[in-house]
């Protein structure tokens, strides 16, 4: 937002800004500002398509604007005719011989041409001044309505891409998220829609009313006199192209601004995260020093840019200055050797009209370079949303999915190979089966694909070669939803999101009941420990669950499983932060609810899987061996080690 | 840092509360003490604004002399003596004389305007120059008080806020307030020095006129308050549906697992669309209030403007004026009303900084959870010896989390705090760090209460290994040097092998100076998890702290830090919360810990022969060895 420094030179009816940031604090700024660079029409194409459905009103309030804009441009004919009432011998204006045709049909206003002159001057006046406040009037009453259609249709495009930039993400797979940094997601739906707002509302408006106006001021002035109108307009592309100059310039010193002010806010954000190690190891000394040099940076670059706009703005005056200087020479020539033209009488009137025009034809050319900025920025922040609108999700449901009344719960592995990165395969040729009702566990060293197994379960990837199944199903084929609602899954990273302990247990199941929520808590054996918080199930967890211990946390995940009464349930280290009492508890839970489900459990401590029906060891991406508890110690093979190391521990 | 203790006067509290009752005004007046820093460039920026005003004024001045001068070039020769009489006198004889000699003036006129113009060229690059390093300085020591006052407020105020709005306080908040300073404040500033120089000009050519200039005046000021009274609370829930609307996507962003887990994407797309309706119905209504704030402010100026145009008329007539001087009124109203043009940008930016700049003093005023005394000594010698006497405390004082708490650790001993979730363990730990004051007892280390020695030295002696591993976008060897950045590598080599971290360390692609990712995103629990603790091995401290710090990571690995860590803090005290039945037995002291009290100390054996908590547990896990909790489960357990 460094541009906010260069004052604007705006013209009234353009009121930029109040629709500006509508995300107000919480907006996240774009991850750059447009460079200086040539237009993309790709792009543009894009964004004219999502105006699509407003195409007709913004060119209506575009015409409604050059309507406005038309009748402001007369003012200066309005001032012209009252600063040459002086001349002697006034014959009543145009104005005056409406009035006065209008006042003869009622039988007043007889005989002007008997009036004394300074009556004829008087009437000039008053009917110049009345039509001026009609004309005025009008222009400003349209002007509200341009205002207002304008932003509308301009809101109504930005918040529908909000929200399908928000719904595309809800579309995307589990793939996206591992390679797109969280910050830039984020920026994606708030501070890049942010920043194309202006253009979007505004852009049709401006690009339509400057471009007319600047003509229309041209027309006038060589109406006027075309002799002095040449003599000025060549100054027009001088102005332009300065202006062009000073932009690429600037443009540079705000790409260093903005570096450095990146560092200021990610030192910040980071520490204000970290606050607690800060202050456990005391460095908060350090920190304000370091803090204060990249802030030192920050105010030398901004130092720059304001020296450059410093050098160019006052510049950009002169020229125009220029332009005034030759209107009034040649003008006061003119009116020297006035009488010799005999054709064109030269009025003061009229000089004082060009000098007032040249202004209106000055001001759309220095906005035209705020608005080049504002259309690189937005275009900038419209490719990257482009392509994100763009993004295929991985997995997707196929044309005719299998929709599955009911599962029974067998889910089958055959020859399973999957990488994140299909070249670096992390599951190398998995095949297992889980019949409904058993439980499988998953052991194996830190990295050895136990989480993976329980994402293709899940199916937040899909494998790259061989087949998952449920009861038979491959589960590309059903429904996603129909899919995951046979699904529970409990996982080491504990998410809750912010509400209250009761909204997060029913986020699978929103139709739940109060009382089915207790009935859950109880069956699971925690409701007592979930009351005794201060509010009891209505307390707030706070943004992702800060409010709450990771126990709690815990249990509330693995609540909010249970009451989805999954057919399939996941633990993917589930237990790890809940104290022993807890986890007694829960695994007393866990043997009543595992009894209709096929269950798969990934567990450090051993103890915790010493039952299952099957255990999965897992080495590489390979399985090792398998077999029961029993099986695997007679074997005394990997598993055998690690249970004896786990007991010795 | 002298300027901490100006942050933490005793009233704090008292200035925090004072703050919900001040107004606008007061709170505009609260901002000044942020000026005092900055106010020689202040006054610099009002010379030249001052400057400006005058140089532009003086250049119109001269275009109306110029103009009037040219009326009298017009061939009809000057009108003004006769004009009374419409009758136009003969002059043809003296035309051409008078001509040239006004024409001469023209032209040292017009030579004089040049010069004005590219002296307020001139003037304009040095206003903006300390325009701008007015605005950075001041917000540069703002900011930097606000960054100062955070890292010492301590937990209790981060507990309250979350990161994200403590981040948008201390980022555009104070944008927001540097914002309103450079463009809002100076170009108030400007308008008033241009509304009373032009009005002084205008006044000059005739005083009525310059009278009826300043009639819109009034109106203007009437009506900007009143949209503003109207607007601010509009405004207020705009930028909190904003804000609702950002947490429900950032959220949705953060736990995708869980909403692709639970299939609920359309239940999260429902709960987006809500607040965008909502938003879109708020942005809506604000913009109808501005598309009628803009013509308004604008038809009060036409209003005025022709009334002046009228009277100008009629004097002109009169022969009282001139061309020249209507020209300039028209120059002076369009000036007027286009720096008035910028109202309402500044009165949006008002409301805004206003609502910004209350969150602030919200920053600077609050109540640090912990003071440091200035001056108070270092922590004595010692080797760890650490004694709680009757520790009560509570987050919110009427809610104690911790009651009567007292126990003893002799230096070099292992202690190790048990029991269930909530009990008490985090936060017993946390006020050993002086991470909170007791409400009631006191904590002696050395024999020192550790409320008054300094806090930087305190926290020298005292590492803590948190829950939640929080590693710095930085270097793996930067991470571990944290506490100590100008240690040599062989010390941090050190402290990375006695945590096991030395190994996987050495696989990554830079090892030690592989950069981690967003908060160590790139690297598992368990690894994360080590690195924290090599970080606190490095520290070097008295008294080590392990909250539940080695959950993530598996017990062969566990057992090896146990080790190297024992040897290692041979002379200092080791405290350990840890599930795991394995760790415990390894402490020559367990305290348990059981709704804020302290229901059993002892060894492991003395532990397990009495019954109570620790038994159940013990007995739990070590019976999870022979029969698996899934298949039987058991019920005997209970005490």
């Amino acid at each position: 937002m460094k541009r906010g420094d260069v004052p604007l030179k705006t013209r009234p009816w353009i009121s930029r800004r109040h629709d500006r940031g509508v995300s107000g604090a919480a907006s996240f700024k774009p991850d750059f500002e447009a460079d200086y660079r040539a237009l993309d029409w790709k792009i543009l194409r894009g964004v004219w398509q999502w105006m699509a459905p407003y195409r007709n009103g913004y060119l209506f309030m575009a015409f409604a604007g050059l309507v406005m804009s038309g009748l402001e441009l007369v003012t200066p004919r309005f001032l012209q005719q009252l600063v040459d009432t002086d001349i002697p011998g006034q014959k009543p204006n145009i104005f005056s011989l409406w009035l006065i045709k209008c006042g003869a049909l009622f039988g007043v206003l007889k005989n002007t041409s008997r009036w004394p002159h300074a009556s004829v001057a008087y009437l000039n006046i008053t009917t110049t001044i009345l039509v001026w406040g009609l004309t005025m009037a009008t222009a400003l009453l349209i002007q509200r309505q341009v205002i207002w259609y304008t932003t509308y249709y301009g809101q109504k495009v930005l918040f529908k891409l909000r929200l399908d930039v928000f719904e595309q993400l809800q579309r995307l797979s589990m793939n996206y998220y591992d390679k797109t940094r969280f910050g830039r997601i984020l920026t994606r739906g708030t501070g890049d829609i942010d920043s194309m707002s202006n253009f979007i509302v505004w852009g049709v408006n401006t690009l339509v009313n400057n471009l007319t106006m600047m003509l229309l001021a041209a027309i006038m002035m060589l109406l006027l006199d075309w002799r002095i109108a040449l003599s000025v307009l060549w100054l027009g592309p001088v102005l332009y192209f300065t202006n062009i100059l000073y932009r690429r310039r600037i443009g540079h010193a705000w790409r260093l601004t903005r570096e450095g002010w990146t560092r200021v806010s990610t030192n910040l954000a980071e520490n204000i995260s970290g606050m607690r190690v800060v202050n456990a190891f005391n460095r908060q000394y350090q920190n304000l020093d370091v803090f204060n040099d990249l802030q030192a940076v920050n105010t030398a670059n901004n130092m720059h840019a304001a020296f450059i706009n410093g050098i160019y703005q006052p510049l950009l005056g002169i020229i125009s200055f220029l332009g005034r200087l030759i209107i009034i020479s040649l003008g006061a020539w003119m009116l020297v050797r006035g009488g010799g033209v005999a054709a064109n009488v030269f009025h003061i009137g009229k000089l004082i009209a060009i000098y007032v025009y040249w202004d209106w034809f000055m001001g759309p050319v220095i906005n035209f370079g705020n608005f080049y900025n504002d259309t690189m920025m937005a275009l900038a922040c419209a490719e990257r949303v482009q392509t994100l609108l763009a993004e295929k999700p991985q997995v997707t449901d196929i044309a005719t999915p299998v929709h599955l009344p009911s599962l029974r719960g067998e889910v089958v592995f055959e020859h399973v190979t999957f990488g994140y990165d299909p070249a670096k395969p992390v599951i190398h040729d998995v095949s297992f089966r889980a019949a409904p009702g058993q439980v499988v566990s998953l052991v194996g060293h830190t990295g050895c694909g136990k989480s993976t197994i329980i994402s293709l379960i899940c199916r937040f990837y899909l494998p790259q070669t061989g087949s998952i199944t449920f009861d038979g199903h491959d589960i590309r084929q059903i429904e996603s939803r129909n899919l995951h609602r046979f699904l529970g899954i409990v996982s080491q990273n504990n998410y809750l999101f912010t509400g209250t302990v009761m909204d997060n247990i029913r986020y699978a199941r929103p139709d739940a009941t109060d009382a089915q929520v207790r009935e859950a808590l109880s069956d699971l054996g925690c409701l007592q420990q979930l009351e005794l918080l201060p509010d009891g199930l209505q307390s707030q967890v706070g943004e992702r669950g800060a409010a709450l211990s990771l126990g709690q946390r815990q249990l509330i995940c693995f609540a909010r499983a249970f009451l989805a009464d999954p057919k399939i349930l996941l633990l993917d280290e589930a237990t790890s932060a809940i104290d022993t009492y807890t986890e007694l508890v829960i695994q007393q839970a866990l043997a009543q609810l595992v009894k209709n489900r096929t269950t798969f459990i990934v567990a450090h401590r051993l103890s915790t899987i010493t039952g299952s029906d099957c255990i999965l060891v897992l080495d590489h991406g390979r399985i090792h061996e398998r077999g029961s508890h029993n099986e695997l110690l007679a074997l005394d093979g990997r598993y055998a080690a690690l249970y004896r190391e786990f007991i010795s521990a | 840092m002298d300027s901490q203790s100006d942050n933490n006067p005793p009233s704090a509290t008292s200035r925090l509360r004072h703050l919900d009752r001040m107004t606008n005004f007061q709170l505009v007046r609260e901002m000044t003490q942020f000026v005092k820093p900055v106010r020689y460039t202040a006054a610099v920026a009002c010379v030249l604004v001052g400057l400006a005003v005058f140089l532009e004024i003086f250049g119109v001045n001269l275009t109306r002399v110029i103009i009037n001068t040219l009326s009298h070039l017009s061939p009809h020769g000057p009108l003004a003596p006769s004009r009374g009489h419409f009758h136009l006198k003969p002059m043809a004889h003296h035309q051409s004389m008078a001509n040239a000699t006004t024409f001469h003036a023209i032209v040292w006129l017009l030579v004089l305007l040049a010069a004005t113009t590219i002296l307020l060229a001139i003037t304009n690059l040095f206003r903006s120059l300390a325009n701008t390093k007015l605005s950075m300085d001041m917000v540069y020591f703002m900011r930097s008080q606000a960054y100062d006052k955070l890292q010492h407020l301590g937990f209790g105020f981060h507990d309250r806020h979350s990161t994200g709005q403590i981040i948008n306080r201390a980022l555009s908040d104070l944008h927001n307030i540097r914002f309103f300073m450079n463009l809002s404040l100076v170009s108030a500033a400007e308008i008033v020095g241009y509304v009373i120089g032009y009005n002084l000009l205008v006044a000059a050519i005739n005083p009525w006129m310059g009278l009826a200039a300043l009639l819109p005046i009034p109106f203007w000021i009437l009506y900007i308050r009143y949209f503003g009274r109207r607007m601010q609370p509009i405004q207020k829930s705009l930028m909190d549906t904003g804000d609702q609307m950002v947490s429900v996507y950032s959220e949705a962003v953060a736990g995708v697992h869980v909403v692709k887990a639970f299939a609920t994407e359309r239940m999260e797309i429902s709960k987006y669309q809500e607040k965008t309706d909502r938003l879109f119905d708020q942005t809506m209504q604000t913009v109808g209030m501005w598309a009628a704030f803009v013509p308004t402010i604008r038809g009060i100026a036409t209003i005025a403007n022709l009334l002046l145009f009228f009277i100008g008329g009629v004097l002109a007539v009169h022969g009282v004026l001139f061309a020249g001087d209507i020209f300039v009124f028209g120059i002076a109203m369009g000036a007027i009303l286009s720096r008035l043009q910028q109202i309402n940008q500044i009165s949006n930016q008002y409301q805004t900084a206003i609502v910004s700049a209350r969150r602030f003093f919200e920053i600077i005023y609050a109540d640090p959870s912990v003071t440091d005394t200035p001056g108070s000594p270092e922590l004595p010698a010692g080797r760890g010896d650490v004694e709680f006497r009757a520790v009560t405390f509570g987050y919110k004082p009427e809610n104690p989390v911790l009651q009567d708490v007292s126990f003893t650790a002799r230096a070099g001993s292992m202690v190790a705090l048990v029991g269930p979730t909530g009990a008490g363990k985090t936060t017993l730990m946390q006020l050993l760090a002086r991470f909170y004051d007791p409400q009631r007892g006191a904590i002696f280390i050395d024999g020192a209460d550790i409320r008054h020695v300094s806090l930087g030295s305190l926290r020298r002696n005292v590492s803590v290994v948190f829950q939640e591993t929080f590693l710095f976008s930085d270097t793996v060897a930067a991470n571990i040097r944290y506490a100590n950045p100008n240690a040599p590598m062989e010390l941090v080599r050190r402290a990375a092998r006695l945590s096991q971290a030395e190994e996987f360390i050495n696989q990554m692609p830079d090892g030690y100076d592989t950069i981690l990712g967003e908060r160590g995103m790139t690297l598992s629990g368990g690894q994360k998890q080590r690195i924290a603790i090599a970080r606190a091995i490095l520290a070097d401290p008295r008294i080590l702290i392990l909250d539940d710090a080695l959950a993530a990571i598996d017990p062969g690995t566990e057992a090896l830090i146990r080790q190297s860590l024992r040897e290692l803090l041979r002379n200092r005290t080791l405290f350990v919360i840890a599930h795991r039945l394995s760790t415990v037995k390894a402490a020559d002291q367990v305290l348990v810990l059981e709704n804020g009290f302290i229901t059993q100390s002892g060894t492991h054996e003395q532990l397990l022969a009495q019954s109570g908590h620790y038994r159940d547990i013990a007995r739990i896990q070590l019976m999870g060895f022979e029969s698996s909790l899934i298949e039987k489960p058991t019920v005997e357990v209970h005490p």
